[in-house]
């Protein structure tokens, strides 16, 4: 009966509401500080892992603060913490050199370590460590107990990645799409971006960028991805898209020419991308696809269309094709609509249907306007994926 | 990787040709790891040959699925495999072919296969 109680207070201990009060800094070191008490042990350590160098890095610790102060990172598979998480299995060890591969472990005098893996949806987060200098034996109890400790440190620190990532994420698409659009004799521009749902966000954008001869370059693209690597890896486009418009006047060429860049440089990435420039006068655009949807186009009473425009392959594919221009005649009072493909694509309809509804969602008119009934009328809020769209209309000049 | 998910049921055929893997379901971020896996484990079987991919069963390709697929293809070219993907549907090829220009690169074939 003392035995059940006390095996229940300490299962409360680790699973007390007040605890989802912390930022989760804090919850880590409270877990930590507390699981040290309950199984008497002298040192707490979690580490978490860093998914694209596929390392363990220490984050939090009792006992053996050096750790975390130190950076203490791990290879996984390697040392004791490697092998937890290699084998996402709890572990029980006797330190030695053979054992362990940590120095401070081997310098603090720890005799005995549990670890246990921390994972959460299927995905390994991290590992969990306490450590005893008298040599111990833990009892499946023991293990038990720390597993839940891991359970509920692996869920708050996957849901404050994805927190973070998500914030850095829309912090750098912020930074890099227009704060404003340029001004440009003759048009009239307005543009959206709307991040996707929850990880779904990043990877989409727009841009507008004067050209020394007077054309004006139109971008919109979406790089395959979501997150931080692809509003990375659509930051570098963006840049290399606007160094090889300065070197070239014609769309196909800077395409071709981004896509050699990307597959050497950002092997393994792709983006779809619809680039144009506006003449001079604005009465005419030449554009080129890669694997991107067309442009709609609305005159004064007439529906609006989608252009006919042959599309190549999207940018980052190992394929030698020539990629095409098209010209397209703007009369006086054109709209050119164009965007990617969140607006447009809704699971479980086919993408005409989305097409469609942009396509009688365009009616000529000042371009804020038709932006803001163009968003009320996409069902924006059913998009899952970033939307980015922009619209351009002749004015006098 | 997790090779399952509820949301893309893959299943790999051995043929005397080469390979099939027969996809239900989405095709999106949840579950690219699917198609990665087992697509990946279709190549390591047997000698060089068709990988073909049956997508009668998918209902939705979104643009991860997309890079997936052209990886896909990258990872066929090394093994000296012909990809291929055959009974697609009307709404799926909307989007790879009509809108991505996907068709020729993938090897999406027009007709389904019959034997």
């Amino acid at each position: 009966m003392h035995a059940v109680d006390e095996r229940l207070d300490r299962i409360l201990a680790v699973t007390d509401a007040t605890l989802s009060g912390l930022d989760t800094e804090d919850l880590l070191a409270e877990l930590l500080e507390r699981v040290r008490g309950l199984l008497a042990v002298d040192t707490a350590t979690i580490l978490l892992l860093e998914p694209d160098s596929q390392h363990l890095a220490a984050v939090a610790a009792v006992g053996l603060e050096e750790e975390v102060r130190q950076g203490f990172r791990i290879e996984l598979g390697v040392g004791f913490a490697g092998r937890v998480a290699r084998d996402r299995t709890p572990v029980v060890i006797d330190v030695d050199e053979t054992t362990v591969v940590n120095p401070i472990l081997l310098d603090k005098g720890i005799s005995t370590l549990l670890g246990v893996p921390m994972v959460t949806a299927g995905e390994l987060v991290g590992v969990l460590h306490v450590g005893s200098y008298e040599p111990r034996t833990f009892d499946p109890a023991d293990v038990t107990l720390l597993q839940m400790v891991a359970d509920r440190a692996a869920l708050a620190s996957q849901a404050s990645r994805y927190r973070t990532e998500r914030t850095a994420t829309l912090a750098l698409q912020h930074s890099l799409l227009p704060t404003q659009l340029p001004h440009a004799e003759g048009l009239e521009m307005a543009a959206r971006y709307v991040p996707g749902h929850r990880f779904a966000v990043g990877g989409d954008w727009y841009d507008v960028f004067h050209l020394p001869s007077g054309h004006l370059g139109v971008v919109v693209g979406d790089v395959s991805g979501h997150g931080l690597r692809a509003a990375v890896v659509m930051g570098r486009l963006r840049s290399a898209l606007r160094a090889y418009a300065l070197e070239s006047e014609d769309p196909a060429d800077v395409l071709t020419r981004l896509d050699r860049k990307i597959r050497h440089f950002e092997a393994g990435n792709l983006a779809t991308i619809l680039y144009a420039m506006i003449a001079p006068r604005r009465d005419r655009m030449t554009v080129t696809l890669a694997g991107h949807p067309p442009p709609v186009l609305a005159v004064a009473e007439e529906p609006a269309r989608l252009l006919s425009v042959p599309v190549d392959l999207p940018v980052g594919i190992d394929a030698a094709q020539k990629r095409r221009n098209t010209h397209v005649e703007l009369g006086d009072d054109a709209t050119v609509v164009v965007y990617t493909d969140g607006l447009i694509e809704r699971r479980g309809q086919i993408i005409d249907a989305g097409l469609q509804r942009l396509c009688d969602a365009v009616r000529p008119g000042p371009a804020e306007t038709l932006c803001s009934s163009i968003m009320a009328r996409m069902q924006i809020e059913q998009a899952e994926d970033d939307v980015a769209f922009l619209c351009l209309r002749r004015t006098a000049r | 990787m997790t090779d399952d998910h509820p949301g893309l049921v893959a299943e790999v055929f051995t043929e005397p040709t080469g390979n099939t893997v027969a996809l239900a379901g989405d095709l999106d971020l949840a579950t690219v790891d699917v198609l990665i896996g087992r697509a990946g484990s279709a190549l390591d079987q047997g000698k060089p040959g068709t990988l073909t991919l049956d997508f009668a069963g998918v209902r939705f390709c979104d643009s991860v699925g997309i890079g997936a697929l052209v990886q896909l293809r990258q990872r066929c070219d090394h093994a000296g495999w012909q990809l291929r993907v055959v009974n697609m549907q009307p709404s799926v090829r909307r989007t790879l072919v009509d809108l991505c220009g996907l068709g020729s690169y993938l090897n999406v074939v027009e007709t389904p296969t019959m034997g």
